[in-house]
């Protein structure tokens, strides 16, 4: 059965032919929600929420990208939670503190299921640090489109339909984001591949 | 070591742009032309490109639980169409009640004289056109409204024992006119006793009670068709009121199972009589417990329709 036909199904109330449809897309829903929230429990909270959310508005989709409207939702629950934390700036600041050294356990279960050897896995584990680390510091609206376009590999048409934006905003925002992003990470360069140290140190 | 920050914004978004390939073809063809002169900005671009590569080479995570969505944390969508199904069936339930109130009261078959006579179901009369003049109201603001099934809980509840009070009022009237209609059986067989016991002349009779001459003259005309009969069997014509024939009838022996006979007849009498008054006494308690049934029913969906709002809730 396809999406469509699920997703009519879901619309009369299926609640089996929509969970199908949630299978299909929580991993991409989740990642979108880590890499925007940097925080695992949140991340899974914001989707669970997002699905909730979608499943109660069915019956507002209109056709179109399923995909998209989807995403729209999980960036509307990001913005959500992170509206609550700056109400609470104390745990904020500790969630997105900088400079943890030492590995959170839901890092090492991130990469628990990657192909790499032992010796790279730290490594890895530390640049992907490094690298949410970056993103954790971008403004919100920079990060979700960091998030979707060059995390996710959207094209501009579809980050502006999630963020409900125009194109021009997109590119933009995605320019100015790569910007900070590129000037962040430059701090982290022993953790970045080789290909991106060598040309920083010989552009230094 | 250039900062891609302090590049002017246009570069910076025409380069980002442009390693994405979404250019338009003369924009293309200038920024092409720019980074053949300039390699710093050859530099920027290599940047722009690599920082975009780490972001995608992110690892996709592993959920760490499924997102799919139990019957409870989606039911809120079936209860919210049980909600306003137990709402219509309480206003139903409701209409139905104050329309059999009003056949009941109003349908002047279903009304005997001495329910009619009774000042209670006066009262329930003047009552009941202004709870049929509120119903409307309710019941469509029962089918709007979520606050209104309280409104129509409360005005039940007023109905209800409105119609515990006319049933009262109905069992107090049949008990009022059963004796009523049991009185000449009852005379009769008290009278028996009297003479027969005594054996005496009409004297006795008055002796035994005042009231008996009475009742007796009342109970006439359910007491002639038997005396009529025992007269024509025994045969004995005495000029004198009814009430000696019968005297007379049970003091010889034997009339007695004429006497019986008599007797049998004017307990036969007393039902026939019943049996003319109660068919419109039996139907209105059938249309008391319909009410009351109805009004039950109103209840039960207006506590379930408050129960099905709390868990919707």
């Amino acid at each position: 059965m396809d999406e469509v036909e699920l997703l009519r199904l879901a619309q009369q109330g299926d609640l089996e032919a929509f969970n199908r449809v949630v299978l299909e897309h929580q991993t991409r829903a989740f990642n979108v929600a880590l890499r925007v929230l940097g925080d695992v429990e949140a991340a899974a909270d914001a989707t669970q929420d997002a699905f909730l959310s979608a499943y109660r508005n069915l019956r507002s989709y209109r056709g179109g990208s399923f995909r998209a409207w989807l995403l729209r939702i999980v960036t509307n629950a990001c913005y959500d939670e992170l509206r609550r934390r700056k109400r609470r700036p104390a745990t904020s600041l500790e969630e997105l503190g900088p400079e943890t050294e030492d590995g959170e356990p839901e890092v090492e279960a991130w990469l628990a299921s990657t192909a790499d050897g032992p010796e790279r896995l730290s490594e890895r584990t530390e640049l992907v640090h490094a690298i949410q680390n970056c993103l954790d510091r971008l403004p919100d609206e920079f990060r979700i489109v960091a998030v979707l376009a060059d995390v996710q590999g959207y094209n501009y048409d579809e980050v502006s339909s999630v963020i409900g934006k125009p194109l021009g905003t997109v590119k933009s925002r995605l320019a100015r984001a790569r910007a900070r992003l590129r000037d962040c990470l430059q701090r982290h360069g022993e953790l970045l591949p080789a290909a991106f140290r060598l040309h920083g140190e010989a552009s230094s | 070591m250039t900062r891609l920050s302090r590049l002017p914004p246009r570069d910076l978004e025409a380069l980002s742009a442009y390693a994405d390939g979404r250019l338009s073809p003369s924009e293309r063809q200038r920024v092409e032309a720019r980074l053949r002169d300039d390699p710093a900005l050859r530099r920027s671009l290599d940047e722009i490109r690599a920082t975009s590569g780490l972001l995608r080479a992110l690892p996709s995570v592993r959920p760490p639980r499924n997102f799919v969505l139990t019957p409870e944390m989606a039911g809120v969508r079936r209860r919210w169409l049980g909600y306003p199904v137990l709402q219509l069936a309480t206003a139903m339930a409701t209409l139905a009640f104050f329309v059999t109130v009003g056949l009941d009261v109003f349908a002047p078959a279903a009304a005997p004289a001495a329910f009619r006579a009774a000042a209670p179901s006066e009262e329930m009369a003047l009552e009941a056109p202004a709870a049929m003049d509120a119903l409307p109201q309710e019941s469509g603001a029962a089918v709007l409204g979520v606050g209104a099934v309280s409104a129509v809980a409360e005005t039940a509840m007023p109905a209800v024992t409105a119609t515990e009070v006319s049933v009262a009022d109905a069992m107090q009237e049949s008990a009022a006119t059963a004796p009523a209609l049991l009185q000449p059986g009852e005379y009769a067989s008290r009278e028996v006793p009297n003479v027969g016991g005594e054996g005496g002349p009409p004297p006795a009779l008055t002796e035994a009670g005042t009231p008996a001459p009475n009742p007796l003259a009342a109970g006439g005309s359910a007491a002639t068709p038997t005396c009529e009969a025992c007269s024509g069997e025994v045969e004995i014509p005495p000029p004198s009121a009814p009430v000696d024939k019968v005297a007379f009838a049970s003091a010889t022996p034997e009339a007695v199972p004429v006497t019986q006979e008599a007797m049998l007849q004017a307990a036969s009498g007393a039902p026939t009589d019943l049996a003319t008054e109660t068919p419109q006494p039996s139907r209105l308690p059938r249309l008391r417990w319909l009410e009351i049934g109805l009004a039950a029913a109103a209840l039960i969906f207006a506590a379930s329709s408050q129960w099905a709002r709390r868990k919707m809730g």
